[in-house]
């Protein structure tokens, strides 16, 4: 169904083109326009099927089209069209016109800052903030899917993409202090909503305020203090929530001769809040802290950087907006190929590759619960930084700055539970990440050289106890891409991804307010691979065209899983307009 | 009463809970604000470099963004038709008064055209339709017209590259393999298509026609539909060119969107000299009917062509394989041979000669001759295989409209004497295998109002005989043995003549032009080099049509358009229900008037009223008469 607001859109651009042939520089245009099609087909190595599909072929073309509107000089109307064809929809059929954003900004007096509508905010990692997902260590010379990913779920910079209102502004100071900036927003993550049960769900809101203060030139304060709160009389629902967070953020620089040194403090609590209207419920309260020191270290010719910190979050800390996950695997994710395999039409478990080609499965709501993880792929620190019932230390070294032919960078973890979940032991758990990249020019007579890229990521999970509180679970992502440059645009690369996890856990299973109430026993021992060679053309880092050809596939010891083999002929051209 | 008193409970606590976060908030900011109150401080402006200052927002920037330039048109088309005899089985509706085209066509066109900066074009065309049904209806629909096109150009030592993404695109490769309908442009401008443009002076159509016989149909004439990658190199190395696509064509689709399908052609193309090209083409073409893994079908093409241009005349012979598979069977492998040989246009007697050949097991949907072996290969889907299913049995096609499981030859020429131009053609056709198939027939008039009753209707009518596409209409006719009941199996032979004239005047110093079209085409049993004009035809149809256009003046065009068909069967084709068993003897005729008015360089007021008839005493409910009226003004920017 087409709303009257687009018919409005398209003739607001063409109001608009004959505003730019008069030459009032009122209106400039930009966004992106991408084409993207897939074929897939069963791969040799299948098992025998006679009822799925053999193979698909999906892509679409879209153009989302950005009409700036200056009204005036500290002013800005944004309004971002989307306009999609689907392969294989001809003349009309498969075609959707959306407006995907619309946005008022500006400053009052070259002051104040403000924004409405749409809007990308982040503030701390334990206040609002969007942590990467899961399989990032995986995605070397999947950049094109990533890059999708993120654009169709508005992660860019690791914000939240929120609709509400936002402003800032800053003062300076000539005593005492040398500026303090403000900022304060409300926003809407979801609207009042009927359900299929016939009851609305409430108005949920996110305000927040921080005030950072650079009290000298060394030393940095700011408190940052978030709510995620629902309207009870927006819906027909007899709870409602509430979770503040608190924290206050105090950092101190330091520059020598050789380094400069910096050292941060996180601190703040939490407070979650379900609030029944029935008199005769009690409200269901958590409140937890956390606290965080780090210290970083980095020489001045930047070649060298390090740091080590150590991080304690309290088992009952709840912080929505730093919390909420990109992958929410309590939710019915399916793949969106191939959901079905063999003749008996099992259900397929999802795989790494669907992880990092499909941005349906991603999450672009605020949930006041702790979303449902997957352990095999990320148990260390589910929840990002933030994640609950975890203290430990935690360090980093990188060497070569981007300025050597080879960039090398270490991370270490070491956590544990703060208390144990259903035992008194408590689970250890260690990862170890590490990132080289090496620009080797003129190698095998190459010209422009060659890139080798290799990213792993490890993680170890123990517990220690009797049979039934034992775990030991293991799991290692690792990437390795290879580049060459046949002209300063034109590269072919070949990559190869494997993770594998073996061991056992158990998933945690909460109740609708967050609470864990019990626990479910699960064993994994598999493995999944993705291989892909391929050529692209660059224009620029937002402009490139792609075309790949991938092999995918997973196995598994468990006899009751049959392992599964797919192939993907992949072309993808975007445009940063 | 004590569900009222906890509703205002509940009320207090919810009123309760938004003013503790509200008043949380407040809290905070009253701290701050108390803390600056006592600090000497000025507001720091937010557009200057610096130090970074805290923000939960993004920075915008202003980027340098693309250029992007909008054309189109607008056109306002109001249709009324009123029926004075109908079908019998119509509702009783008679009256028909519709705002906006029976087809989908566009009333706002709105082309985007933008270039990045990086050179990148990209094209989208948005359709804005409103079928002016007052506000209790959803009358609005915003959609594109045809898609969303990318495009990029790479300029390098070893040539030209273009490489294209999205769709939909025309695209055209060769006659046997990618090519639309173009045939020798003889027809009757009365109706108008909503593609043709708009002139600056309204006689200006009527004169290109007359002096060259061109007229502008768009973009997608003469090309096929197709999403996907394009790519194409021109410059080449040793005089090399190359073009090609793999995607989806629109005659290629499978009952589920998700089904996979596709179609993927390549030309490659050497110039030996500046006379002679040669080229190879391949088309394969694949289709899964179902996700089970069985039920597919697929056909591939293989051809070489060979162009010569001497001064005077130019050869074009074109000559490939081609094999139709599907999972039930396999059609094997059959030629196609296809010759054009035209004189040069400044020759005093222009010729074209045609000779071609396709065998029954070449099949191809987007090729430029129609597929009559294989129903299965038009798409199964519904309301799409109607719009595209060309004539499937033996169709009595003009000149320049191969047919495969056919061969013949066929010869136009052109002359002129003064202000009179004759261009007229013969030919003569046979079907290569015997089949049991019947016959269809174009309606040469009333065509396109038959098509306007029931839009894409399969095998409609009072006889279920009718079948519309896309502002056309062909019937279907049974052929029977001389028993009267059994299906006739025989090679059917097709002969075809078609005389055009073009004249043009002035009277009173208005220019007036006249054009008269005159076409016979029959098919019979036996071989026959002309039409046979008697019962030994099994069937005849002879159409007779004359626009006369008088230029007022150089805004103003009046026109006038007679046609009649005339449509005789024989014994061994279908009977009528007249109670004398006799065969088709159809007449169709059309008479309208009208007029163009420049309303100004840009826009034009066309205005069209006719009458038409279509009846038939031996079918007696064949019987359609009433008229139609348009009103059209578009507007070009």
């Amino acid at each position: 169904m087409i709303r009257p607001k687009e018919l409005f859109l398209v003739s607001f651009c063409l109001w608009m083109s004959l505003c730019t042939a008069q030459e009032r520089p009122t209106v400039w245009f930009d966004g992106l326009s991408r084409s993207l099609f897939a074929r897939d087909a069963m791969g040799a190595a299948s098992p025998v099927d006679s009822v799925s599909e053999r193979s698909t072929s999906v892509g679409y073309n879209l153009l989302d089209l950005n009409v700036h509107v200056n009204p005036t000089s500290d002013m800005e109307v944004m309004a971002q069209l989307r306009v999609r064809n689907e392969l294989g929809g001809f003349f009309g059929t498969g075609t959707t016109v959306d407006v995907r954003q619309l946005t008022l900004r500006g400053t009052i007096d070259n002051n104040i800052r403000y924004q409405v509508g749409d809007m990308f905010l982040r503030q701390t990692r334990f206040t609002l903030f969007n942590s990467a997902s899961d399989a990032e260590a995986l995605s070397a010379g999947f950049q094109p899917y990533r890059e999708v990913i993120d654009y169709e779920n508005f992660y860019g910079d690791n914000r939240w993409r929120l609709q509400g209102l936002q402003t800032d502004f800053s003062l300076q100071f000539a005593r005492f202090i040398r500026t303090l900036a403000i900022d304060a927003f409300i926003t809407r993550p979801r609207g009042s909503v009927l359900t299929s049960s016939g009851t609305y769900l409430s108005d949920r809101l996110l305000g927040g305020a921080s005030a950072v203060a650079d009290i000298t030139k060394q030393w940095q304060l700011g408190l940052h203090h978030v709510n995620l709160f629902e309207v009870p009389t927006s819906g027909t629902l007899d709870v409602a929530v509430r979770n503040p967070v608190h924290c206050a953020v105090l950092r101190h620089q330091q520059g020598g001769e050789r380094w400069t040194h910096e050292t941060t403090v996180h601190a703040g609590t939490s407070n979650r809040t379900w609030v029944f209207a029935a008199d005769d419920q009690n409200d269901l309260t958590s409140s937890g802290a956390f606290w965080e020191l780090d210290s970083r270290h980095e020489s001045r010719d930047s070649l060298w950087n390090w740091n080590v910190g150590y991080r304690y979050v309290d088992p009952q800390f709840r912080s929505a907006a730093a919390q909420t996950r990109r992958l929410d695997w309590s939710s019915a994710m399916q793949p969106s190929t191939f959901a079905t395999y063999t003749s008996d039409q099992l259900a397929r478990r999802l795989s790494v590759f669907d992880l990092l080609v499909d941005p349906l499965l991603y999450n672009q709501a605020l949930a006041p619960q702790l979303m449902q993880f997957n352990p095999f792929l990320s148990n260390v620190s589910p929840y990002g930084d933030a994640t609950p019932n975890r203290m430990g230390v935690f360090g980093s070294l990188e060497w070569g700055g981007g300025k050597k032919a080879v960039n090398a960078a270490l991370n270490l973890t070491a956590l544990s539970e703060i208390i144990g979940q259903g035992t008194e032991n408590r689970r250890r758990f260690g990862r170890a990440e590490c990132r080289v990249h090496w620009a080797a020019p003129n190698v095998l007579n190459i010209e422009k050289g060659v890139d080798v890229t290799f990213h792993s990521k490890a993680e170890l999970t123990r517990r220690d106890g009797n049979e039934f509180e034992e775990l030991d679970l293991r799991s290692i992502q690792s990437s390795m891409e290879l580049k060459a440059g046949l002209s300063d645009a034109l590269t072919i690369h070949a990559s190869a991804s494997r993770w594998t996890a073996s061991g056992e856990e158990f998933l945690s299973i909460r109740d609708a307010y967050g609470n864990l109430f019990n626990f479910e026993a699960a064993q994994v021992d598999r493995s999944d691979w993705i291989f892909a060679s391929g050529l692209s053309y660059e224009w620029n880092k937002h402009t490139y065209a792609s075309i790949q050809y991938q092999w995918w596939g997973a196995n598994d010891r468990d006899e009751a899983i049959p392992d599964f083999q797919y192939e993907r002929l992949f072309f993808i051209l975007t445009i940063d307009l | 009463m004590v569900s009222v008193k906890m509703g205002s409970v509940f009320c207090d606590y919810r009123f309760l809970c938004v003013s503790f976060s509200v008043k949380r908030m407040l809290t905070y900011s009253i701290v701050f604000a108390f803390a600056c109150m006592h600090l000497p401080f000025g507001l720091a402006a937010q557009g200057n470099p610096g130090e970074p200052i805290f923000t939960s927002n993004v920075i915008p920037e202003k980027s340098p963004g693309s250029s992007i330039e909008f054309s189109g048109f607008y056109r306002f088309y109001l249709y009324g038709r009123n029926q004075h005899e109908t079908f019998p089985n119509n509702s009783g509706k008679t009256l028909a008064l519709i705002a906006g085209d029976l087809y989908r066509e566009p009333m706002l066109l709105l082309k985007l055209k933008g270039l990045s900066r990086e050179r990148i074009r990209f094209s989208a065309d948005f359709m804005i339709n409103s079928i002016y049904k007052g506000s209790s209806q959803a009358t609005q629909s915003l959609t594109l017209d045809l898609g969303l096109n990318l495009e990029t150009i790479f300029l390098t030592n070893y040539g030209r590259f273009r490489l294209r993404s999205g769709g939909v695109a025309w695209y055209r490769q060769s006659r046997l393999t990618v090519w639309g309908n173009r045939s020798l442009n003889r027809m009757s401008l009365f109706e108008r298509r909503p593609q043709t443009a708009v002139d600056a002076e309204a006689g200006q159509r009527y004169e290109r026609y007359y002096a060259n016989g061109l007229i502008d149909e768009g973009v997608r004439y003469g090309s096929r539909a197709f999403q996907g990658i394009f790519f194409e190199g021109k410059r080449l190395p040793m005089n090399f060119s190359f073009k090609g696509v793999i995607g989806k064509s629109n005659f290629n689709r499978s009952a589920e969107e998700e089904n996979d399908n596709f179609t993927a052609c390549v030309r490659l193309q050497n110039e030996l000299n500046d006379s002679l090209k040669v080229s190879y083409n391949f088309l394969q073409s694949f289709r899964r009917e179902s996700p089970a893994s069985s039920d597919f079908q697929q056909y591939s093409i293989s051809t070489g062509e060979a162009v010569y241009r001497s001064k005077h005349w130019t050869a074009q012979l074109e000559a490939g394989w081609g094999r139709f598979t599907n999972s039930q069977h396999d059609l094997g492998g059959g030629e196609a041979v296809l010759f054009n040989l035209r004189t040069n246009k400044n020759h005093r007697v222009p010729l074209t000669l045609q000779l071609y050949r396709i065998s029954p097991q070449f099949v191809n949907v987007t090729g430029n001759f129609l597929n009559t072996t294989v129903l299965e290969v038009f798409p199964n889907v519904a309301g799409v295989g109607a719009t595209i299913r060309t004539p499937y049995q033996g169709p009595m096609v003009g000149l320049q409209s191969p047919v495969n499981n056919r061969q013949g030859a066929s010869l136009n020429f052109e002359w002129t004497a003064g202000r009179l131009k004759l261009n007229a053609g013969m030919g003569c056709f046979a079907e290569i295998d015997s089949t049991d198939n019947g016959l269809t027939y174009l309606h040469n008039v009333n065509g396109q109002m038959l098509a306007r009753l029931y839009l894409f209707g399969q095998r409609w009518g009072p006889y279920n005989a009718l079948n519309s596409n896309y502002r056309g209409t062909y019937e279907e006719v049974n052929t029977f043995e001389e028993d009267g009941i059994t299906p006739a199996r025989m090679r059917k032979f097709f002969s075809v003549a078609e005389v055009q004239a073009k004249w043009k005047s002035a009277f009173e110093r208005h220019n007036i032009y006249v054009f008269a079209l005159g076409r016979v085409n029959t098919c019979q049993p036996e071989f026959n080099p002309v039409p046979v004009l008697d019962d030994e035809a099994l069937l005849r149809q002879y159409s007779s049509e004359i626009d006369v256009c008088l230029e007022w003046n150089s805004r103003t065009v009046l026109v006038m358009n007679y046609g009649v068909e005339r449509i005789r069967g024989n014994q061994q084709t279908d009977l009528g229900d007249s109670g004398d068993l006799l065969a088709r003897n159809q007449t169709s005729r059309l008479l309208g008037w009208g007029m163009d008015w420049s309303l100004s360089k840009r826009a034009t007021l066309f205005l069209r009223h006719a009458h038409y008839r279509y009846s038939d005493p031996n079918f007696l409910e064949n019987n359609l008469s009433g008229t139609e009226s348009t009103l059209e003004i578009k507007v070009m920017f």
